[in-house]
């Protein structure tokens, strides 16, 4: 780490991640969930799903019980969203609930910020399946899957067993960290230059839009050995290989297109920022990367894609890059001009600059959650976990990896008709020499 | 367990066909087997209630500042400047701006098309209003009246194609056209007819000439479903 540059001590920058008004404490939303409330649509809501595959079926009484318990302990989940004249806030929610439903089709669902008693988190059940759905306002993969892994030790023990606190698992009889609430972004928002937005235009897939609000998953299911000894074929790691696949088949795609100019596809992916500086916050901790291919500069073959997306990121994601990454994000909400305009102005502007910039900067999205780590003795309990990043806010596909012993499940989640990245994906996959088991709601 | 021949994965027991090239899933084994139709598969089937968006706020706030806005002027025109009724221009662009945009964010289930009927209708109200104010009403007759009743039926129009014909944005664009190349000719005749008292057209002949062969282009695109495709991918949108 930069010895150089002077972080924020912890203790200073959670006394700014919330205020205390009369005896209610009221969160500001962190640097990335400020963007997410201004794209909400009568068909989007940034939400994303995260869920647990037992061994056992799910008894909702016992599992609305576990959530009773738990959700104390994440007071940032707790949570309603509150307008105010120049930003938005987080309130403490008091109302009932929220309360265990049986689960649908078509999840991930536009989440209104004003019915069902406010609450910005579902908790969804199906067979031996527990799903979390949380608005990501609330806090990134990391914190929903700290409260899942929470959830679901405490519904284990309400089983009779006897589960640890490990790990994501937390102790629900403690009282929250200072640091878990905090905005970590602020802390670590001091680099001394702004590197500039990537803004260039990139290969959108268009497909036939699915009617309102259909949604429609593919989950891949493999053995993480295999994916492993094909990566290590190809010299390098289980992300940079998934990433590869992904951006071949949208390559493909482009070409079935046949386009009259051809542009570069690019995966936005999300990177965990708590792996480069040290937080235990479990709201928004994340920035974006961009690995690309520009078919423009020549045809690439399997191992040229793979060898540029290696170099990307041994380039990219170090704590020097994310730093200035997060200190080109801050800026713009620390400006003092910014912050006196009124709400409704800064959300008209974000929205169409999201519209116009942001969200044409990406071919699809790729988020990897790694492998998860569980105590001991909660594994024999567990079947698998499943990630879904949730509609996407223009026609496209995304995909979400995540694994879980021997098991890595890549979901791939649409609102559109065709399937030609997902095919091209997983063919690669199975010519690659992994076994692939396909679920799918379609 | 079956394999999809043409990917080489394999499907989940409930699957039917591959959900990535649709291919069915035909297991020789089980031909005359009810199992594979059967069996539960690892998604909920029934599907969930989209809650509505409420827009309470945004139609308050536009209330309150459309509300404030005629109120002012209209105590302005009573008590201070009260030489003329100059607040009724005002305060009628005030209603026609609510009526347009407000009743559907307090009241969603109010059909689109009675919106638009009030909103029209109030539109005619507040130019009736302005030529009571102003000498002589030809204009209103032979002119005001005569336009706006043809937006209306053109708008009508868009919204019928729009929802019974199809949304897509080539659609939209061809809609536009034929709209636009109908209300040229009309407004031209209109405006003859009331400056020289005789039709002579001659602008809105170019300007329906362009929209019609714009609206033929777009019509063979929409009509050959191959182009269409074509013309969709090859321009990136």
């Amino acid at each position: 780490m930069n010895k150089t540059i002077l972080d924020k001590n912890p203790t200073e920058n959670t006394e700014n991640a919330f205020k205390h008004i009369g005896n209610e404490t009221w969160y500001p939303l962190d640097l990335s969930a400020i963007v997410y409330p201004t794209l909400q649509r009568k068909d989007f809501s940034s939400v994303y799903r995260l869920s647990v595959l037992l061994k056992e079926e799910i008894q909702p009484d016992i599992l609305q019980k576990a959530v009773e318990m738990t959700l104390p302990r994440f007071p940032t989940y707790k949570v309603a969203m509150r307008k105010g004249l120049f930003w938005r806030f987080l309130e403490p929610n008091h109302r009932p609930g929220p309360f265990v439903q049986k689960d649908v089709r078509n999840f991930c669902m536009p989440m209104s910020f004003k019915s069902k008693g406010r609450w910005l988190i579902r908790i969804y059940y199906h067979g031996c399946r527990i799903a979390l759905e949380a608005h990501h306002s609330l806090g990134d993969g990391t914190g929903g899957m700290t409260l899942l892994h929470t959830l679901t030790a405490v519904y284990l023990r309400l089983l009779g067993h006897d589960i640890p606190n490990k790990y994501m698992v937390l102790d629900i009889n403690k009282t929250p960290h200072p640091e878990e609430l905090e905005d970590a972004y602020l802390r670590y928002s001091n680099a001394k230059y702004r590197p500039p937005r990537p803004m260039e235009k990139t290969y959108r897939i268009r497909g036939t839009l699915e009617p309102f609000f259909t949604f429609q998953v593919i989950d891949g299911i493999m053995s993480v050995k295999d994916v492993m000894t094909v990566a290590a074929k190809y010299k390098c790691t289980v992300t940079e290989y998934l990433n590869s696949v992904l951006l071949y088949a949208l390559l493909q795609k482009q070409k079935d297109d046949k386009p009259y100019k051809e542009l570069p596809v690019k995966i936005a992916m999300p990177v965990n920022l708590r792996r480069f500086f040290p937080s235990k916050t479990l709201r928004n901790f994340i920035t974006m990367i961009y690995p690309s291919i520009d078919p423009r500069l020549g045809d690439y073959t399997f191992e040229e894609i793979i060898k540029q997306v290696h170099h990307y990121m041994r380039y990219y994601i170090n704590d020097k890059f994310l730093r200035g990454d997060i200190t080109t994000n801050a800026a713009t909400q620390q400006n003092p001009f910014i912050r006196v305009v009124p709400l409704f102005i800064k959300d008209m502007v974000v929205r169409t600059f999201y519209k116009k910039v942001q969200d044409l900067n990406s071919s699809a999205g790729l988020t990897n959650m790694g492998a998860m780590k569980l105590p001991e003795e909660m594994i024999p309990f567990i079947d698998r976990f499943d990630i879904y990043m949730g509609i996407p806010f223009s026609p496209r596909t995304n995909c979400a990896i995540i694994s879980f012993q021997d098991t890595l499940t890549v979901n791939f989640a649409s609102c559109i008709k065709e399937t030609d990245v997902e095919r091209y994906f997983f063919i690669k996959l199975v010519e690659d020499g992994v076994h692939v088991t396909i679920e799918s709601n379609r | 367990m079956s394999y999809c021949v043409q990917c080489g994965v394999k499907l989940e027991q409930s699957l039917k066909n591959c959900p990535l090239c649709h291919t069915p899933v035909i297991n020789p084994n089980e031909l005359n087997v009810t199992t594979l139709s059967n069996s539960a598969g690892p998604f909920a089937t029934v599907k969930g209630e989209v809650e509505p968006m409420k827009k309470h706020d945004i139609g308050l706030w536009l209330t309150l500042v459309f509300g404030s806005t005629a109120l002012a002027c209209g105590i302005l025109n009573l008590f201070v400047f009260n030489h003329n009724y100059w607040s009724i221009p005002v305060i009628g662009a005030c209603i026609i701006i609510w009526l347009f945009f407000c009743p559907r964010m307090f009241l969603p289930q109010i059909p689109v098309s009675v919106n638009l009927i009030a909103s029209a209708v109030s539109v005619i109200v507040y130019e009736l209003a302005i030529t009571l104010m102003t000498k002589g009403d030809r204009w209103f007759h032979e002119l005001v009246l005569p336009i706006t009743l043809v937006i209306m039926v053109l708008t009508a129009l868009y919204g019928i194609l729009y929802k019974f014909v199809s949304t897509s944005l080539i659609a939209s664009a061809l809609y536009l056209f034929i709209d636009a190349a109908i209300l040229s000719v009309a407004v031209e005749c209109f405006v003859d007819r009331f400056l020289k008292q005789e039709i002579h057209i001659f602008w809105s002949a170019i300007v329906f000439s362009v929209c019609a062969v714009i609206s033929v282009a777009l019509i063979a695109i929409l009509s050959i479903r191959r182009l269409r495709e074509t013309v969709r991918k090859r321009l990136h949108f």
